[in-house]
């Protein structure tokens, strides 16, 4: 009889996930297999000697930092986008008040209107740019498309 | 804590994270965190990304919560997104590598395990020990990850077969094939021919 099938079931019972009938199987195969015994033996001792690996730690500090990290980024996740939403709301007012105050007051030499207005709707533009950027980012954000 | 405990406790956490309570991610963070880190160093194999990832994979977990199936088990979803946030991680700093370092200019990277040492045993016990961690390191990627899995996340295989996407036929087969590696690499390397003598 072909030993294969039993390799799946040394694997199952090795790690508690071999359920009764086919752990009889098993043992019964393993009666009269001295190859199927020894690929057990080799098994279980990788496993009881992987047992003696710990993956590596980091210092304690780590741990009592680790939801601040979190928590922090989250907060200024939020803080971040109400910066930017005020910036806009201002960038906005001051275009409206320098077209108005400034841009059509004859007093003022019209290359000095013209580049000031073109200097602060150019900040604008770049403003939204990155409000743009941030939202594109957000939404190519490949988790957030996990459904379980 | 009782695993049912646990079970209904995550539940809790997840449904006040749906609703948007920032603070039900705290629980679940510390309920998860060192799983996370380690997954984490399995993958990127440096103690600081690792925790830098763990971190963000739960600010993932907070924003995109609202696509969580509530009925399904919370942590094979978290393993996807650990995982992808890796992968990510490793792209880009592969990407960077091609530009700024010559290949092969860095320092390696240390080993991902600490090895628990008795003070009564032989040399040859030690080796053992140091040849085993070296035989996971050189392993097939898709072996390491299923061995890591089972072996040092306490995954499983149901939990394993559902954050990879796979039958659990295939877990099996792959646990196997990555115990016939190791197998392979103490032999030749410990210079054993007898698996007895492993």
């Amino acid at each position: 009889m072909s030993c294969d099938p039993f390799h799946l079931s040394i694997t199952a019972y090795l790690d508690g996930e071999i359920g009764k009938e086919e752990e009889n199987k098993l043992m019964a195969h393993l009666a009269q297999c001295p190859s199927c015994r020894e690929e057990l033996s080799a098994h279980r001792q990788i496993k009881e000697l992987s047992a003696y690996l710990r993956l590596r730690q980091p210092e304690d500090q780590a741990w009592t930092d680790y939801w601040a990290g979190i928590y922090n980024r989250l907060e200024r996740r939020l803080a971040w986008i109400l910066v930017t939403a005020g910036a806009a709301l201002l960038g906005v007012s001051l275009i409206f008040f320098l077209v108005e105050e400034f841009f059509l007051q004859q007093s003022f030499p019209w290359p000095l209107r013209l580049g000031a207005v073109l200097a602060v709707t150019g900040l604008f533009l770049l403003l939204l740019s990155v409000l743009r950027e941030h939202s594109a980012l957000r939404k190519s954000d490949r988790y957030e498309g996990i459904i379980r | 804590m009782p695993e049912s405990q646990i079970g209904s406790d995550e539940k809790s956490w997840v449904e006040e994270l749906k609703k948007g309570n920032k603070e039900a991610l705290a629980p679940l963070v510390e309920f998860y965190k060192k799983r996370a880190y380690s997954i984490a160093l399995g993958f990127v194999h440096n103690q600081e990304d690792a925790l830098e990832m763990s971190q963000l994979a739960f600010i993932k977990v907070y924003r995109s919560i609202r696509h969580f199936d509530s009925q399904r088990a919370f942590f094979p979803w978290f393993y996807q997104i650990l995982r992808n946030t890796c992968f990510n991680f490793l792209q880009k700093k592969k990407n960077l590598k091609e530009e700024v370092l010559e290949e092969g200019s860095g320092p390696a990277d240390p080993s991902i395990f600490t090895i628990t040492q008795n003070p009564e045993e032989d040399f040859q016990a030690a080796e053992r020990k140091k040849l085993l961690a070296q035989a996971i390191e050189q392993l097939k990627p898709k072996e390491k990850e299923i061995l890591l899995m089972q072996h040092f996340h306490q995954m499983s295989y149901s939990e394993i077969a559902e954050s990879l996407g796979i039958p659990i036929g295939t877990v099996m087969s792959r646990l196997y094939q990555a115990r016939c590696s190791l197998r392979t690499y103490l032999e030749k390397h410990y210079r054993i021919g007898s698996a007895h003598e492993l």
